[in-house]
């Protein structure tokens, strides 16, 4: 049984005035995998790592939930704070009572959300494995249940995925993988894992959703698609709080075993959010999620199960500038077409080199590998880079 | 009764060799056929396991119940999850029921 300490932090009255931290603690505290709850000002602060690590260095605490602000807000710092403690990176989590619950929901209903929220986060790490050796950064398969389908193979966006030779089995290469989670999503055995992203975890977390109130909706948002729900926090626009969010790396990443264990818990609904059709910064993760949801949805309707159950909305970034081409200073050297990982730039019939725009996903390789210096993208010109470094450096 | 695959939502496991309800068909029944789609070799040898039913990462494959248990539009379809199945049961009358089964303790 793993022992779980859970930080709740009052954020200076951002997070404590919405939400009602006594009945948070009392109801978490009787959660089987909680140790121990504190109540810090600061989680961010020295004095608040001061109270975190007391807390850590309590013989029976192995994993840590820290319920502060978004985790692309602060939470880098506190994955930096299970280093310190020598903890692994894997048995500590943020949960977000920020951006997505204190901010967006009336008193009552916000300290409801943030119970559901905590006990999800503690079932999380209370699956967390700790991955030791193979904490290098990338997708891990597991060759034990593996079965050398080769569906990761044909699906990673990156090639990062090849067999090998020896026996068959597919191996990842560490350089290449950029750890969107795609394989994962597509493994009709659900034996790969990222080392902060496993199908177990989430699993587990869909347990404490189901039982909210209804209709209680679980959201898998990609990345892009979080930082869009953390804006909506930010401006102080109220939702509806029966979604429990979840951040997967990639919409990609959704595995449809993970709809199978939400349906089956008995939730309401999945929503999955992504970016716009072609803009998906994984390359191909959003194409491969709406066919994969397609295809769930169908077997929903014959299983009399209504398909808006599943559903994909696109939210992200929406639409990015395109990068231009100056045409009087391109020498027509052609290293842009090599370097687009989305194949954007064409030739036209008259030999000029232009971009394709509704392909175009603003990443900027063309413009980093452009010697001449004839590419740009609009909002992020040379000038403004520089100006942006010449006021940090004055400052 | 054999299984019946929907052939629009088959993708032959991206046409490899060996798709995986040939890989768990326990009579060695299924492979693919030339247009790279999954198929049953021998319909009177199925024994309605349903392997390849609860493999099938597309859910591309159904399989029809014997006529003794009931006949056409009965059907008992599986959601596989990581630790749990969900069945799905519709009698001849139409009648849905659903069962969650657990299959691994953890």
């Amino acid at each position: 049984m793993s022992k779980v300490g859970v930080v709740l932090c009052r954020c200076n009255s951002h997070i404590d005035s919405t939400i009602d931290f006594n009945t948070l603690s009392e109801k978490i505290a009787k959660n089987k995998n909680v140790h121990a709850v504190i109540k810090v000002n600061m989680a961010c602060s020295p004095r608040g790592k001061e109270a975190i690590a007391e807390l850590a260095a309590q013989e029976e605490v192995d994993r840590l939930v820290v319920a502060a602000c978004s985790p692309l807000a602060k939470g880098a710092i506190f994955k930096v704070y299970a280093a310190d403690f020598h903890m692994p990176k894997q048995h500590m989590e943020v949960v977000n009572l920020r951006e997505q619950c204190a901010w967006v929901h009336d008193s009552e209903s916000a300290t409801k959300k943030a119970v559901i929220l905590l006990k999800m986060g503690v079932a999380r790490v209370a699956k967390s494995k700790d991955v030791g050796n193979w904490n290098l950064n990338c997708a891990h398969i597991n060759e034990i249940k593996c079965d050398k389908c080769k569906r990761c193979v044909e699906e990673c966006p990156n090639n990062a995925i090849s067999l090998r030779e020896k026996d068959g089995y597919p191996q990842v290469n560490p350089d290449l993988c950029q750890k969107c989670g795609i394989c994962v999503g597509g493994c009709p055995l659900g034996v790969i894992s990222l080392p902060e992203f496993r199908l177990e975890e989430i699993s587990a977390m869909l347990k404490p959703v189901a039982k909210a109130d209804s209709p209680a909706v679980v959201g898998m948002f990609c990345e892009f698609a979080y930082e869009e729900a953390d804006v909506m926090g930010q401006v102080g626009e109220k939702y509806s709080p029966n979604i429990y969010i979840i951040k997967v790396p990639c919409t990609g990443a959704v595995n449809m075993i993970m709809v199978n264990d939400a349906i089956a818990e008995g939730l309401d609904g999945i929503l999955v959010a992504g970016c716009n059709a072609s803009q998906c910064q994984r390359r191909k993760g959003n194409e491969l999620a709406t066919c994969r949801i397609e295809n769930c949805q169908q077997s929903l309707e014959e299983e009399f199960l209504e398909k808006e159950r599943l559903t994909y909305i696109s939210l992200g970034e929406g639409f990015v500038a395109p990068a231009g081409i100056a045409q009087e200073r391109c020498t027509g050297c052609g290293q842009c077409l090599e370097v687009c990982p989305y194949g954007a730039i064409q030739v036209s019939p008259d030999g000029k080199y232009e971009v394709y725009s509704s392909a175009c996903r603003g990443c900027g390789n063309c413009a980093g590998v452009c010697r001449p210096g004839a590419i740009e993208l609009p909002n992020w010109s040379d000038e403004k880079i520089l100006a942006a470094l010449d006021s940090i450096l004055a400052g | 009764m054999p299984p019946k695959i929907n052939l629009t939502k088959c993708d032959g496991c991206k046409a490899e060799e060996e798709p995986l309800c040939e890989q768990v068909c326990p009579g060695d029944l299924m492979t693919l056929n030339e247009d790279g789609k999954a198929m049953c070799r021998d319909a009177g040898d199925c024994w309605d396991c349903m392997c390849c039913t609860k493999i099938c990462p597309q859910g591309a494959i159904e399989t029809r119940l014997p006529y003794q248990l009931g006949y056409y539009p009965a059907k008992l379809i599986p959601r596989v999850g990581t630790n749990k199945i969900m069945w799905t049961c519709v009698d001849i009358n139409g009648k849905v029921e659903r069962f969650v089964v657990k299959t691994r303790n953890d």
